[in-house]
């Protein structure tokens, strides 16, 4: 240090600096502080190297502070950010949320209006999903979107977007839900669906959510929507419902050939919903739309028939019904739910069993029956829901009675007519 | 300029030789600036009212000097121009620290004392800087270039000291130096053993040693060119 140290004679001032005569015969420029100016002359001591040191050292540890904030910035934390999921809820308030192998929320997106409302009023950016799931469902109850006296109904979509790990549990994802609702007192239907990456790219493509864009799939085949902005600022309550709106005015003016085709479309949209939804909850809401349409069908059937009957022709019952019989297990989907479609041909059975009218009748029946036995070998999925037919039976048998006793005045009167 | 020689010029310029009071003025040029600033403890120009309030003082101090009165010329110099300044700040009101008491006074009468001391020593050494710079001006050196021509190292800076005393002993070659203003690289280099090289990089430098070797009554600056002795046994 003694070394950095140079004393000497003033012998010249400048604006700038003063230059010393050191000791050991050598000049230095050395920089004028503001308040002192040296005489020519005077005798001053400065020591350079130390202020130089402290300013080095200063700078070396600022230089490597920055790198290692770049190198974090480029190499660190990237792996870890990563989307591995990404999940869609939607109420009204549409939120899609971008979740990494860990399960942390990366990122919180809205996908309309309401969802903006939603995302402005939480951060849960970093925590996990489970939390974030009960605090959007908590602000979406708090901000009116979800009311006491209403029914609404919650949807949450996973799409798997790089099929590494394994996907959020389902089940503790709705017992979650279904316990944030149960606190405020509010009823809802809840579903959690699992997604393909390519549905959640269609999905975003049209900038959307997956479950309104599941939603739109349907009511585009069924004619019911055209654009997909219409489904875009409606709640999947009011989707529903509008789906169920168009079911209760039957398209019956529509032709016969239409009418199975679409049945047919439908059959394959449920059957896709099968595949993705295996929990029986699920397709309970899934289904919905799609059981009203098939008991229109069925009623559709009904009113067939009875214009077969008064023809009187089996053979030309048959070739009618057969395009009938292709949606068959779509009715027994509906049994899964409301138990109608079954029982009701079985009532049918009994009752011709009863009345043991005409031959004709008798046809009729093992046409029932054959149709049932195709629908047994035909669909490997209706199995399964029969099995679950008993639990669900019990809630809708009200429901059902009714119904039977409807569909029993119907062909009482055909009977009678016939003779 | 030693004491007789200030004497001397004093004397004429009193007479009324008024080309030498330009040239004596322009010689302490420096010497004016520099204590103006210090005592205005900021750094003044030649343009701005301080410094002419010193020259004033100075060309005063060339009238009044009495060498009988025991000071040197120098340290009268700077004491008229402390006390015009000092009367200019309160004209300005910009000098806050106005003699209120006695005490103060004599406190400042001790301090001032101290001062004449200190600065009497100092006057010598700063007649010879101020006479070192007039002889390097000639040259086109002024003192902050002379930094970066100086060797940073012991070893190379001896060398120049040996240059230079070996360069003195040619008369020829210093004669040859004090009217063209340039060095005899070439001819210097055939005479003895050292290189152009080292000799063309510390030029600047070499010459300032070997005005201060060539004027031995400096003997303030020459103690700093001295090779100390710690570092001829290293």
């Amino acid at each position: 240090m003694k070394k950095n140290i140079n004393e000497g004679v003033v012998v010249q001032v400048t604006e700038n600096q003063y230059v010393l005569l050191c000791d050991d015969g050598t000049f230095k420029n050395i920089p004028l502080t503001k308040t002192d100016i040296p005489m020519i002359g005077d005798r001053k001591t400065y020591k350079a190297k130390k202020r130089n040191l402290a300013f080095g050292t200063v700078s070396t540890v600022a230089m490597i502070a920055i790198l290692f904030i770049t190198f974090l910035g480029y190499f660190g934390p990237e792996d870890e950010m990563k989307t591995q999921f990404i999940a869609a809820i939607d109420i009204n308030p549409s939120i899609e949320v971008q979740l990494d192998s860990e399960l942390q929320v990366v990122k919180l997106l809205s996908l309309n209006t309401d969802g903006q409302k939603i995302i402005e009023s939480i951060d849960v950016e970093g925590k996990g999903f489970y939390q974030a799931v009960d605090q959007i469902i908590s602000q979406t109850i708090s901000a009116g979107y979800l009311k006491e006296d209403k029914d609404g109904s919650i949807e949450l979509t996973i799409a798997n977007v790089t099929n590494q790990s394994e996907p959020p549990s389902k089940n503790k994802l709705t017992t979650i839900i279904q316990h944030q609702l149960e606190r405020k007192n509010i009823v809802a239907t809840v579903g959690v669906f699992n997604e393909t990456k390519e549905f959640y790219e269609q999905s975003e493509q049209a900038n959307i959510s997956m479950n309104k864009y599941r939603h739109y799939q349907i009511l585009r085949e069924q004619g019911k929507v055209k654009n997909i902005e219409d489904v875009k600022e409606k709640s999947i309550n009011q989707l529903e419902n509008l789906m169920k709106k168009d079911e209760k005015n039957p398209s019956v003016k529509l032709e016969e050939n239409q009418n199975s085709q679409e049945n047919k479309k439908s059959n394959k949209m449920s059957d896709q919903n099968k595949k993705q939804h295996s929990e029986g909850a699920n397709e309970k809401k899934e289904n919905k739309p799609n059981t009203k349409q098939n008991s229109s069908d069925s009623i559709d059937s009904h009113n067939k028939k009875k214009s077969l009957n008064n023809n009187g022709s089996p053979s030309k019952d048959k070739a009618h019904v057969k395009p009938n019989d292709s949606i068959t297990p779509s009715p027994k989907q509906d049994s899964a739910k409301k138990n109608i479609a079954p029982q009701e041909n079985s009532k049918d059975n009994k009752k011709q069993k009863e009345k043991k009218g005409t031959l004709k009748k008798e046809t009729e029946h093992k046409q029932t029956n054959r149709r049932n036995n195709k629908d047994s070998k035909k669909d490997v999925r209706t199995e399964k829901e029969d099995v679950k037919k008993p639990e669900q039976g019990n809630n809708a048998t009200g429901e059902n009675q009714a119904e039977q006793k409807n569909t029993k005045g119907k062909p009482s009167k055909t009977n009678d007519l016939k003779p | 300029m030693k004491d007789f020689k200030v004497k001397q010029t004093l004397l004429q310029i009193q007479n009324g030789d008024e080309l030498a009071r330009e040239r004596f003025i322009r010689y302490y040029k420096p010497y004016i600036l520099n204590a103006v600033g210090h005592i205005c403890k900021k750094y003044v120009t030649w343009s701005s009212d301080e410094t002419s309030i010193g020259l004033i003082a100075f060309n005063r101090a060339i009238d009044t000097f009495d060498s009988s009165k025991g000071r040197t010329f120098l340290n009268y110099v700077y004491l008229l121009i402390q006390r015009d300044m000092i009367d200019y700040f309160r004209k300005e009101k910009r000098y806050l620290h106005l003699v209120s008491n006695e005490e103060q006074l004599l406190h400042e009468l001790n301090a001032s004392i101290e001062f004449y001391q200190q600065s009497t020593n100092n006057s010598e050494l700063v007649e010879e800087i101020l006479e070192l710079n007039a002889k390097l001006s000639q040259y086109n050196i002024s003192f902050e270039q002379l930094e970066s021509h100086c060797p940073k190292h012991r070893k190379t800076r001896m060398k120049v000291f040996q240059i230079a005393s070996e360069f003195i002993k040619h008369k020829d070659l210093v004669d040859q130096l004090m009217h063209k203003q340039v060095f005899p690289v070439s001819s210097f280099t055939k005479r003895s053993t050292y290189h152009a090289k080292p000799i063309e990089r510390h030029r600047k430098y070499l010459i300032t040693i070997i005005m201060i070797k060539l004027h031995p009554e400096w003997v303030r600056l020459s103690n700093f060119i001295q090779a100390d002795p710690g570092s001829e046994k290293r």
